[in-house]
């Protein structure tokens, strides 16, 4: 095709906006659909506020199981015989000894733990998976008091 | 009445739907991340979790800018370049916000998160917004080329009128 044509600027410019629109819905899938997120209550927080609202669950409503089941990837990495506090219902007591430690995506909590009147000082070290925000490992060291 | 347009399919023409729909894009992907990004702030369910990379470095960066609050001046700036794109308004400026984001985007995706493999993935919004904000700043460059002015001299507070002037020009 060759030759001059015209189009009014209007016509042009409500084309554009269409146009944009479309492109808006098309990275609109790209980011939210597509990706087919778990969502849940760990998602799309900091790391320290999710581990925060994940200790509230566990420590403070007894809600370790279910919480460990929204919070903690299903292939996360951690020995689950040191944390009998995963359970719903469980009794465990947790009291930061100092403010939660974050760099990056690991988060480290000092507490004192009191599980059946036994006291523990324990260092727990979160990491948090890349996208997805749930908790992919957890190491637990134990002082031996 | 609209004003109309003379036009011929050319490769001109070619190369300025091509830059127009590169234009649309970006200002699209930079409104949707800063809208996801205010979506979680008010508390609102977000369009994608926000990414705090995938190794260490990236992880610390991306977590301080939120935690310090400077994503809040992104995010915003996101937003405004976005809609400068997308509606055709002070395009120029608007592409002057968005190259400093895309620059640090490119540069946490690829140096900071070791991607070198995706260096030119043209599905990769982590490098094309860098790349699409440098093809669009040569197409307006025209509006650039007064900042190498080689010696300049101060101007006077008069000089604001200039820019009251420049915002209702059409060039």
């Amino acid at each position: 095709m060759s030759g001059s044509q015209r189009i009014s600027e209007r016509t042009l410019y409500i084309a554009s906006l269409v146009i944009a629109a479309l492109f808006l819905v098309n990275i609109y899938y790209q980011l939210h659909v597509a990706p087919g997120w778990q969502w849940g209550p760990a998602l799309d927080k900091m790391p320290k506020t999710m581990l925060t609202d994940f200790r509230d669950e566990v420590y403070t409503n007894a809600k370790g199981g279910w919480a460990a089941g929204e919070y903690i990837a299903s292939d996360a990495k951690f020995d689950k015989a040191l944390f009998p506090e995963f359970v719903d219902g469980a009794q465990v007591k947790s009291e930061l000894l100092q403010p939660l430690v974050g760099d990056g995506r690991t988060v480290v909590a000092i507490h004192k733990l009191t599980d059946a009147g036994i006291e523990k000082t324990v260092v727990d070290v979160y990491h948090i998976g890349p996208r997805g925000g749930r908790i992919d490992s957890i190491q637990r060291y134990v002082s031996q008091e | 009445m609209s004003k109309e347009i003379t036009y011929s399919w050319n490769l001109a023409t070619a190369v300025k739907i091509l830059l127009t729909l590169g234009r649309l894009y970006l200002g699209g992907w930079m409104l949707t991340s800063g809208t996801s990004y205010w979506l979680t702030q008010a508390g609102l369910p977000t369009i994608f979790p926000q990414p705090v990379g995938n190794t260490p470095l990236s992880s610390q960066m991306l977590v301080t800018m939120i935690e310090v609050g400077l994503f809040d001046i992104v995010k915003t700036l996101e937003i405004v370049c976005g809609l400068m794109l997308i509606f055709n308004r002070f395009v120029p400026l608007g592409l002057v916000i968005a190259m400093p984001i895309s620059a640090v985007v490119w540069y946490n995706a690829i140096v900071l998160n070791g991607r070198y493999d995706r260096l030119f993935s043209p599905t990769y919004m982590g490098v094309m917004c860098f790349y699409l904000s440098i093809v669009l700043m040569l197409a307006y460059l025209r509006f650039y080329a007064p900042l190498l002015t080689w010696k300049a001299k101060m101007g006077g507070l008069g000089d604001v009128k200039e820019l009251i002037k420049a915002a209702k020009t059409e060039a």
